[in-house]
């Protein structure tokens, strides 16, 4: 064998054994861990279900109603029975995904470019920037969420877009906080000392060395944000302040199906609360997943 | 330490100022003429005006602001625009039947959460710890209206054993005293009230309960770990104490720290999630107020509750920081 060859061989080794890329040897871990792997396999579920259901089935919430066939229970022909308008709650249950699952990503992916741009330069700059932003920081998280984001699209009016708003300004302080502690911690280890010292631009050090390396902290948060969306999503719908009827979306169709509740037809509020719950299950599951990924040092808790 | 509870206790001015500041500026949310908004389409231009004159709209806003904090310290948070009374008496007056939920929701979670996360992390890794970190994880994913709803409809509906709203059976003959109904009817001796009142407590607190049931088994779980690792661990066993003395004498007392904050935390969560609970079983506490009062445009309310919450949830937070330097001795604060 020639020395080249063991050289090849050696560089084989190490693309498989321990010297593989962060991010591959993240996702071994995270796959590695039963409750993680269902989490993953439930998110992508309901992200597929959200996707695939507006293209293989066309649906009109404004015409569809059958008041011959008002709160049935479930059948071969309605698996998740009707509501009180006569209306198939398993269609409406898969057409509310997409607007459920997407009010909360879009409200978290707002959420996370503010805060986390917040964060960034509270803790780069610090003095006065930080002291202004962790302070308006600290007025929002003198509220519980659910209360604020309640009384805010309860002033501004309800509405998908209001509280996508509303859920996304009391998503911001958990990045803020998360993104400017990251930067303090960052800002003073060597490699960006030494950036700095070789006259890298604030931008510079910021784009190209803080956040890369805070990035593993902030997915994580992200995903639980989602969760966490969903939830508040619902509460909104529920209150009848999210989405407005005949718009499907789970919490709404909590609001729209409570009162039957005493006459026993559990499965109008069952399939839409449980959609809530499994979704937001998977994307915690997914998240403490990510969390033990991500990060080796944490013992898996 | 005392120093340490002033300043502690100082920096929560701002806080308040801000967050009264936020409040206030709710009623500037509201797109277009609040006062029209709140009166509805067909009001005449004469009560309009009346509403904005006692809402001080016509007025620059700094001098609304100084007013609204003006009336807010001395207790005065509005009107209700529905029905004409001050929002703070009739605050007050409901505020007992949500404080009533909250604690027993959380007597509830604790009574659960710590035993649970306590045998969790004495059996680590074993079937009854991933059950009650699985049973912890879907407590935190769930709905609590939803799971409200599902409570209400399997016992009150299904099983017929458990009433499914209001505080008491109509019809009760009760003179409430403090508002507090279990603590009244303990007062004046009457028993049968009593159990009228705990039957209709159970399935609200159930549901309330969940979320920091779930929340305080994971904290207790996780604090118990790492004071189990610890040394004085080790030498408490090496002494040959038995190992409930180990982990009930030595280990809970000093994992209980965390737990501690945790449940100073909820507060905050459980007065929001009233909002949801009150709904579902029609209990006549400030969750539902506000929802009523939402549906009423009735913003005033929706004000006043909002800050009276977000005043208490500061206050709880500067009591939880000073007690936990107060009991932890380890803990130097300068």
């Amino acid at each position: 064998m020639t020395a080249l060859d063991v050289a090849v061989d050696r560089r084989a080794v190490s693309v498989s054994g321990p010297g593989k890329s962060p991010a591959a040897a993240a996702w071994q871990r995270l796959v590695a861990s039963p409750a993680a792997r269902a989490g993953l396999i439930m998110v992508a579920a309901f992200v597929l279900v959200a996707l695939v259901t507006p293209l293989v089935h066309l649906y009109d919430a404004r015409t569809d109603a059958n008041l011959t066939a008002r709160l049935k229970p479930p059948t071969a022909a309605h698996p998740f029975g009707t509501d009180s308008l006569g209306r198939d709650i398993l269609v409406r249950v898969l057409h509310a995904t997409r607007v459920s699952l997407g009010l909360a990503i879009s409200a978290v992916a707002v959420a996370t470019v503010i805060g986390s741009a917040l964060g960034f330069l509270a803790g780069y700059l610090r003095g006065r920037v930080d002291l202004v932003v962790m302070f308006c920081m600290d007025i929002v998280l003198a509220f519980p969420a659910t209360l604020l984001a309640i009384a805010i699209v309860a002033m501004i009016g309800p509405g998908l877009r209001n509280s996508l708003f509303a859920i996304s300004l009391v998503s911001i302080p958990a990045y803020a906080r998360l993104s400017r502690s990251s930067v303090l911690e960052l800002r003073e280890q060597e490699f960006v000392v030494a950036a700095r010292g070789l006259g890298c631009s604030a931008g510079r050090v910021l784009a190209g060395h803080i956040v890369p390396n805070s990035l593993p902290p902030l997915i994580v948060q992200t995903t639980l944000s989602i969760a966490f969306a969903i939830l508040e999503a619902a509460a909104l719908g529920f209150l009848g302040l999210g989405a407005q009827p005949p718009t499907p979306e789970w919490g709404a169709m909590l609001a729209d199906s409570y009162k039957y509740f005493t006459s026993g037809a559990w499965w109008v509020f069952c399939f839409p609360g449980a959609a809530i719950m499994l979704s937001v299950l998977g994307f915690n599951l997914l998240g403490d997943g990510l969390r033990d990924a991500l990060d080796p040092r944490l013992g898996r808790g | 330490m005392r120093r340490y509870a002033i300043r502690r206790g100082l920096t929560i001015v701002p806080v308040l100022l801000g967050v009264s500041v936020l409040v206030f500026s709710f009623i500037h949310l509201i797109p277009g003429d609040p006062a029209l908004t709140m009166l509805g389409e067909r009001a005449t231009p004469e009560k309009v005006a009346e509403v904005r004159a006692r809402l001080g709209l016509d007025r620059p806003i700094w001098q609304q602001y100084v007013l609204y904090i003006g009336n807010a310290v001395r207790g005065d948070l509005g009107v209700s625009i529905v029905r004409g009374d001050p929002v703070a008496s009739d605050l007050l007056r409901r505020f007992p039947a949500t404080v009533e939920l909250a604690m027993a929701a959380i007597v509830v979670a604790i009574a659960l959460g710590i035993p649970i996360g306590v045998a969790s992390a004495v059996w680590r890794n074993s079937p009854l710890d991933s059950l009650a970190r699985l049973g912890a994880l879907t407590g935190v994913s769930m709905p609590i209206f939803w799971l409200g709803l599902v409570l209400a409809w399997f016992f009150g509906v299904e099983l017929r054993i458990l009433p499914t709203g209001f505080r008491l059976a109509s019809g009760t003959s009760f003179v409430p005293w403090t508002n507090f109904v279990i603590l009244d009817t303990v007062l004046q001796r009457d028993w049968a009230t009593l159990a009228d009142a705990v039957r209709h407590l159970i399935l609200p607190a159930l549901a309330l309960a969940t979320i920091p049931l779930a929340v305080i088994a994971r904290m207790t779980r996780a604090s118990m770990l790492e004071v189990l690792s610890r040394e004085y661990i080790r030498t408490a066993e090496a002494k040959g104490l038995s190992r409930p003395a180990v982990v009930l004498r030595h280990a809970l007392r000093n994992a209980l720290l965390p737990v501690l904050t945790v449940v100073g935390l909820q507060v905050g969560r459980l007065l929001a999630g009233a909002i949801l609970t009150e709904t579902i079983f029609s209990w006549p506490g400030i969750g539902l107020w506000v929802y009523e009062s939402i549906e009423s445009r009735d913003y005033a309310i929706v004000q006043g509750v909002s800050l009276f919450i977000a005043v208490i949830v500061v206050g709880v937070n500067l009591v939880t920081d000073v007690l936990y330097a107060a009991v932890d001795p380890r803990i130097k604060y300068e």
